[in-house]
């Protein structure tokens, strides 16, 4: 009985009847083999869709305008995140990581998530946290360490530690869906 | 034959005063040596005790800087499989690009494990700390997450214990720490020492040697002049769910623990009243790092009957059950490396002849380097046996790796 239905099933996959309408699969694109061109305009490499929310920075912004000011504005939050994945890329704990990805867009979306978050009249344009390191494999001790160098960029900027540890509490909640289980 | 071993019934064990205090100060010393040198799995590690890793920055090379490609199909599948999931999703700053159907999907052989952090690690540039070592990575914790030693040995914040575990590592490793701990007091000097290892920031197992110099009281009691009382104290401690710095802020991590503590001279605990020279505690810590306040809190809840620690035994007269203590911690970090705190404990009070008091101590730690805190505290020990105000100072060095 089960052979026969095991037959039925792999008949059915071999004779589907929309097979024909399935476009050849883009072997070379799908293994990333053939190289994507940057966007002239903005320098980034395109990314597949996703539904864009002021939701997916992952947190509610700050109130008031105290936190942006100490930070410098967004001038300063610039400074701070680009100072950020400089250090990150040099950090023989996590560079290994960002190997690959596009740096010009992550450069972008981490000042407006930023940004964002510390109410300095961004809106946050990337993709959610979860989707956004999926597949990534991130344990803690990375996570640690992206915090390690992210207080570093602060304070070279002389932001007060108390107001560092107010964008970290903002981005303390996200770690479940950066870390694996 | 002294005096003090005519008065008391001394079972097998040899009064050794000042020098065994010194021998404890002595083995103290080398198990903090051997926990900042010896034990040290790599020479970078060594290398970040002396330079600040945050400082400490390699030469990027040209790889680094910039990706030339993009070498992530895995990551590429997720994202488009998200926005086939979705539906109605909008297109990015991104040219126009076909949603391709699901069973060009199915279709597809699992993706080459580009992104998989072996891989990555295996083309990263050759700048490798080690800290993988054997499956498991050393190190990780953030500065000052580890606690200190307490005077039990199990880490918390030099009194009151704290529901953190020790040593540096994260659920990845195994860590582990050494520590030296003295109080000076107006009628006695408190020295011990201890290790712990941690096990994958889950459980904890501890070990500390008490020693208490009774010097004065030690003679009024008829023991000697700097009689020593010694506990040995063997914990353990499992993390049960939570995080103290990362998750939502109402959530603490929470721990149980158990300390097994074995007084080494019962014929004193005996003399005092008490009913047993050794005994169990149970305790039950929840610890959070408030970061929006910059402001740790810590509560303990502990199951005991422990006279002073177990230093002078365990029950007696007044009461021979265990009852629920309280050990509350404040911090205020006023840097990464530096806490400014202050902390409550209460305590059983059994013995009719000794009278025990509440503890408190404000204190502050600092740290030096990712292994190395040093804490230094005003305790408030109130009265211990016959002496009463035990004020002073403790200092405390941790070393972790
Ligand atoms: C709470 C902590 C974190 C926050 C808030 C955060 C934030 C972000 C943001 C905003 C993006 C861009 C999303 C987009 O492109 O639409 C991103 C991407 C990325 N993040 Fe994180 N991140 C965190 C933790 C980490 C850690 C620990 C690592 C690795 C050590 C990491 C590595 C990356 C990489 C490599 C990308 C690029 C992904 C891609 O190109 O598709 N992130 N992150």
């Amino acid at each position: 009985m089960s052979f026969f239905l095991s037959l039925l099933l792999t008949t059915q996959a071999v004779a589907l009847p929309g097979d024909e309408a399935v476009p050849p699969v883009d072997w070379a694109r799908q293994l990333g083999i053939e190289e994507e061109q940057r966007d002239p305009a903005t320098g980034e490499f395109p990314v597949a869709p996703y539904r864009q929310s002021n939701a997916n920075a992952g947190a509610t912004p700050v109130g008031g305008n105290r936190l942006a000011d100490q930070f410098g504005g967004q001038a300063g939050i610039r400074d701070v995140t680009d100072r950020l994945v400089a250090i990150s890329l040099e950090d023989p704990r996590i560079s290994a990581t960002f190997k690959g990805h596009d740096m010009v867009r992550l450069r972008r979306t981490l000042f407006e998530q930023v940004c964002y978050l510390l109410n300095a009249g961004c809106d946050y344009s990337g993709r959610d946290m979860q989707s956004a390191h999926r597949d990534m494999g991130l344990q803690m001790d990375d996570l640690n360490a992206l915090v390690e160098n992210l207080q570093q960029a602060m304070r070279e900027k002389r932001i007060p530690f108390s107001s560092q540890n107010r964008l970290l509490a903002k981005l303390a909640p996200m770690k479940n869906d950066v870390v694996q289980p | 034959m002294a005096e003090h071993q005519r008065n008391l019934l001394f079972t097998g064990r040899t009064y050794l005063g000042g020098m065994q205090c010194i021998r404890s100060i002595l083995s103290g010393l080398f198990s903090l040596v051997a926990a900042t040198l010896g034990l040290l799995p790599t020479p970078a590690l060594a290398q970040s005790l002396i330079y600040d890793p945050a400082v400490f920055t390699l030469e990027p090379t040209a790889m680094q800087i910039e990706a030339p490609h993009r070498s992530a199909p895995t990551r590429e599948f997720a994202a488009d499989s998200v926005a086939l999931e979705e539906g109605g999703m909008t297109m990015v700053d991104a040219p126009a690009r076909p949603n391709e159907p699901l069973a060009a999907y199915a279709a597809l052989p699992p993706p080459p494990p580009s992104i998989d952090r072996n891989m990555a690690q295996a083309d990263a540039p050759a700048v490798d700390q080690g800290r993988s070592y054997g499956g498991l990575r050393w190190g990780g914790k953030l500065r000052l997450t580890n606690g200190v030693a307490t005077l039990d040995g199990a880490s918390g914040g030099g009194l009151a214990g704290w529901a953190v575990i020790a040593g540096r590592e994260t659920v990845e490793g195994i860590g582990g720490s050494a520590h030296l701990t003295f109080a000076e007091l107006p009628d006695y000097n408190w020295q011990s020492h201890g290790a712990a290892i941690g096990l994958f920031n889950r459980l904890e197992l501890s070990y500390a040697r008490q020693n208490l110099d009774l010097i004065d009281v030690g003679a009024a009691l008829g023991l000697g002049r700097s009689y020593v009382l010694n506990q040995d104290v063997f914990g353990a401690k499992l993390r049960l769910f939570g995080d103290a710095v990362y998750g939502e802020p109402w959530v603490p991590q929470l721990s149980a623990g158990v300390q097994y503590k074995n007084n080494l001279d019962e014929a004193v605990t005996r003399f005092v009243g008490a009913k047993s020279s050794d005994g169990t505690d149970f305790y039950l810590a929840a610890t959070k790092i408030l970061l929006a306040q910059s402001t740790l809190v810590n509560a303990t809840l502990r199951y005991t009957k422990a006279n002073q620690l177990g230093l002078l035994g365990f029950g007696g007269d007044r009461s021979d059950d265990r009852s629920v203590q309280f050990e509350g911690s404040v911090g205020y970090m006023l840097s990464r490396n530096l806490v400014l705190g202050a902390e409550y404990r209460t305590k059983p009070d059994n013995l009719g002849i000794a009278e025990e008091n509440d503890w408190l101590d404000i204190y502050a730690a600092w740290s030096f380097g990712d292994h190395i805190t040093f804490t230094a505290a005003y305790v408030d020990l109130g009265t211990i046996a016959i002496a009463d105000e035990q004020r002073g100072a403790l200092l405390s060095l941790q070393a972790a790796f």
